[in-house]
């Protein structure tokens, strides 16, 4: 099943896409043109190939299907998304994977500022983000469950640039590359990376690899630092009762 | 045949309940009258347990009424018109076999000043007329007057 | 060791030719404050403890107890007033930023009460509602710029999706976490038998009040807790907050504490964690962000229902309401500083914000200026005490409006303000179980459905009395309102002349 998308409206788009999307069965939308919300709110197991450029808000509200694009994605990729997998053989832009729940994004170029706020684990949903080269400021701002993997390829001196992991108080994020105390907030832990997490993130590396091609040793043995939260309440404001 | 019933769930543990039924049974039927100058304090025929958020106790209205057969001195018994179970304060002899009998430790003991004694049960308020005390009282419907 | 300066702020004024020692009143009070003490064979009360939520003096069996404030006289200041130098106090004693709860009750302005109403007299006669039909109902979305018209009448224009309330007022959010499961299940009870709607609030959708959700306003907020798919599909209308009246500006924090297991698996995050809502959304830094957000809420629910946008009524509020009419949002709730909450920074509730009634006035003038008055559907909030706040608040140019204390005080609450605390004697502000059962939803629902009702007639009054027999016939009709007490600029952004012109 295969949809032109060309010059056409989102809204006409989107509603083929909904209409087309069948589970378990391949849909493919060639050349799209910065078109928005493709596959927002989307369930079940669908495989989506975009081909183009999609526009922001890719996977939005995701539950199920896998999305996988043959070019760069654009801003809030994955937003809030639940289930499924979103594969990018280029970069994003800003805000991907906000408040995802679960599912998992894999990147294989770098991505924009805040990428992976308030990322949420609960019971068997898990969200997982793995990009393959940098990203900017407030990197996993408010983190709160998941995993978040910077592979920091691309030549970029570190993986991250300022602010990461501010107000975290739950989850963790994997950094590969230079990565010095001061550019990560004081609510974050900076420690070694662990034989557990080692091994945590080993099987996602490999899957990484596997679509995007590279060396799952070369990139195993680099030099990792872990982020985890200090505690569990990293905003804690002292509060005094009023009675007024 | 009517009968109260608990919902445990709803049951605040007020008391209030208590209270109530004792004014409903006092000669005045004044609250302050009825603990203070007629010293009725305690003759509640509907209990809180204690130490519990939410459960009232009092009679169920069994069908086989176990403290009827228990009674040595036939005070105990179920009045025909209303079909409820009933205990003739002035015939009992406080030998306390309905309590021993009672299922659901709804029957109590009670002794006056004097040394008189006897069983007190709920008699769904039949003496004092009207809706049982107990149920108009309870602020958040856990106890309700129902039809078996 | 030091002394604290703090001292009661009631007293307990306990009737000995009434009390009967039944201790009703110490089971009831989750403060602790009446005790039977064996010794004296008195009730005794330690009034420090007392927040004057009244649950004692409703339940005392002989009505034997008063709640006083407590005789605490400093010297006569109209500037340093008691409560400047007790919150001065308190702060010197515990070093944080002072937490209030309930709306402001600062002595500013309430615009409500300086607004009078039309009656019909001679040149146009009144409606009597009792004999003539009127129409109370209202529908929520956005309107068409024109409608066509087909040869046999019927409407060949595509409408966008509507919301119908069948009286112009609906359930304000208040979230499941802040209130207890009890008090939204009465809500959403009321709400489905009156035909008008609840408001999840940002805590998710309680699997138990599924068979309600045709009826619920589900909220997504910033912190996103409990939003996936089947919840954007469970409800009539999806609400992004951008704000609130009583905090404009600042975030949310439900303490871990607080998430039980019950709160846990609604806002889908695991138990005794915190529940952090940013401020602002993360995604949302420029108003062409948030026609993004509108827009995937949109797409993820195929255009079936409306998207409403929550504000807070602050300076400006008219050009950031034209944008976000702009933005695609089908509803714009507007909150006034007023607005009620759980808790909240105390200067935040008195200092920031503005009246909603002024909001109101100049958001609908600058739509109907603009143009796009139809484009949207507008909710007025921040405090709706009453039918004649509802009255002035259409006749101002609201399509309904949003009530939440007047709800919980018909539930229970006695406005005491200690919501944070989580010890609401009434099972409203809790998630004590030995607190909440105290709220039967039963009898609950029943008092709001009483409370809407009458509000009904008393609005289908008012409309008569003005020879009205529709609200759509009120909404946006200043010249049925005249201001008293107003200044000139008052009655200027109220947009209504003052009663004898």
């Amino acid at each position: 099943m295969e949809i032109k998308a060309g010059l056409m409206d989102f809204e006409a788009l989107n509603k083929m896409v909904r209409a087309d999307a069948e589970d378990g069965k391949k849909l493919v939308l060639r050349e799209v043109n910065g078109q928005r919300y493709i596959g927002c709110g989307l369930c079940g197991s669908a495989e989506i190939d975009v081909y183009g450029t999609p526009g922001n808000d890719m996977a939005a509200f995701l539950n199920g299907p896998s999305i996988t694009v043959y070019g760069n994605g654009q801003d809030q990729l994955g937003n809030t998304m639940n289930a499924g997998t979103v594969v990018v053989h280029g970069s994003v832009g800003d805000t991907a994977g906000y408040s995802m729940r679960g599912g998992e994004i894999f990147v294989k170029g770098s991505a924009g500022s805040r990428v992976g706020i308030h990322m949420k684990a609960y019971k068997e949903h898990h969200p997982v983000l793995v990009i393959g080269g940098s990203v900017g400021d407030f990197c996993g701002e408010y983190m709160a469950g998941g995993t978040l993997i910077v592979l920091g390829q691309g030549g970029k001196p570190s993986p991250i640039t300022r602010y990461c992991a501010s107000g975290i108080h739950g989850g963790k994020l994997v950094l590969r590359g230079e990565v010095s105390p001061s550019q990560i907030a004081r609510e974050a832990d900076v420690l070694p990376m662990d034989e557990e997490t080692l091994s945590e993130i080993e099987p996602l590396i490999e899957r990484w690899c596997g679509y995007f091609g590279g060396d799952k040793r070369e990139l195993l043995s680099g030099k990792f630092t872990l982020i985890k939260p200090k505690g569990k309440n990293p905003f804690a404001r002292l509060y005094t009762n009023n009675v007024y | 045949m009517k009968k109260i019933k608990i919902n445990s769930s709803l049951c605040v543990g007020c008391g209030r309940c208590e209270v109530f039924c004792t004014a409903n049974h006092s000669a005045s039927r004044d609250i302050y009258k009825a603990y203070t100058l007629e010293g009725l304090r305690g003759t509640n025929r509907i209990h809180l347990l204690e130490g519990n958020d939410g459960y009232a106790v009092q009679c169920r209205q069994c069908k086989h009424t176990p403290c009827v057969f228990a009674c040595i001195s036939g005070s105990m018994h179920v009045d025909p018109s209303s079909g409820a179970v009933i205990n003739d304060t002035k015939k009992c002899v406080g030998c306390w076999s309905c309590i021993a009998a009672c299922p659901n430790g709804c029957v109590f003991p009670y002794h006056e000043k004097d040394g008189t004694k006897y069983a007190l049960k709920c008699d769904l308020c039949l003496s004092a007329d009207g809706e049982p005390a107990c149920v108009k009282a309870c602020p958040n419907g856990a106890l309700t007057l129902v039809e078996v | 060791m030091s002394i604290s300066f703090q001292m009661p702020r009631y007293e307990v004024l306990r009737r000995e030719d009434r009390c009967v020692k039944c201790r009703v009143c110490e089971r009831q009070c989750a403060n602790l404050v009446h005790r039977y003490d064996a010794d004296l064979d008195k009730m005794i009360a330690d009034e420090m403890q007392c927040v004057n939520c009244q649950r004692c003096v409703v339940m005392c069996p002989t009505r034997a107890i008063a709640i006083r404030r407590y005789p605490l006289e400093y010297r006569e200041n109209a500037n340093w007033t008691e409560r400047a130098i007790v919150e001065i106090q308190r702060q010197a004693e515990g070093g944080g930023v002072l937490l209030s709860g309930m709306g402001s009750p600062d002595d500013k302005p309430v615009y409500w009460d300086h607004m009078m109403l039309n009656a019909s007299q001679v040149t146009n006669p009144s409606i009597d509602p009792l004999r003539e039909p009127m129409e109370t109902s209202v529908m929520l979305g956005c309107k068409p710029d024109s409608v066509t018209l087909g040869a046999d009448g019927s409407v060949k224009t595509k409408l966008p999706p509507q919301v119908r309330l069948s009286m112009p007022v609906m359930f304000s959010a208040m979230s499941f976490g802040s209130i207890s499961l009890n008090a939204q299940k009465s809500m959403a009870i009321a709400a489905k038998k009156l035909g008008i709607t609840f408001n999840t609030g940002e805590g998710g959708l309680h699997r138990d009040l599924e068979e309600y959700k045709d009826a619920a306003v589900v909220q997504v907020a910033s912190g996103r807790f409990g939003v996936h798919t089947d919840y954007l599909s469970a409800g009539c209308m999806i609400e992004i907050k951008i704000g609130q009246g009583a905090k404009p500006g600042i975030g949310g924090h439900l303490p871990g504490r607080k998430v039980n297991a019950d709160v846990s698996v609604t806002r889908m995050i695991p138990e005794g964690t915190d529940a952090i809502s940013p401020a602002p959304h993360h995604d949302i830094y420029s108003i062409e962000d948030l026609r993004q957000l509108i827009f995937s809420l949109k797409e993820a629910t195929e255009y079936k229902k409306p998207v409403c946008v929550k504000i807070a009524a602050v300076h400006n509020v008219a050009a950031i309401a034209s944008g976000i009419v702009r933005a695609g949002a089908d509803v714009i709730a507007i909150d006034g500083f007023r607005g009620g909450t759980g808790a909240a920074p105390t200067r935040f509730r008195d200092n920031v914000g503005i009246p909603v009634e002024l909001a109101l006035a100049a958001v609908d003038s600058r739509l109907r200026k603009e143009g796009i008055r139809q484009r949207v559907s507008l909710i007025c909030c921040g405090s709706i005490r009453n039918s004649a706040d509802i009255v002035k608040a259409v006749a101002i140019g609201a399509d309904a409006c949003y009530i939440a204390s007047s709800a919980l005080i018909a539930m229970g609450c006695h406005m005491c303000g200690t919501c944070f605390t989580g010890k609401c004697n009434w099972g409203i502000a809790t998630q004590d179980e030995r607190l909440t059962r105290r709220l039967n939803p039963e009898i609950a629902s029943e008092r709001l459905v009483n409370l809407l009702s009458a509000w009904n007639h008393e609005i289908m009054e008012m409309l008569g009395g003005m020879g009205l027999n529709s609200i759509e016939a009120l909404r946006g009709n200043r010249l049925m309102l005249r201001g008293i007490g107003l200044n000139q600029k008052e009655l200027d952004v109220l947009g209504i002349a003052h009663a004898g012109e």
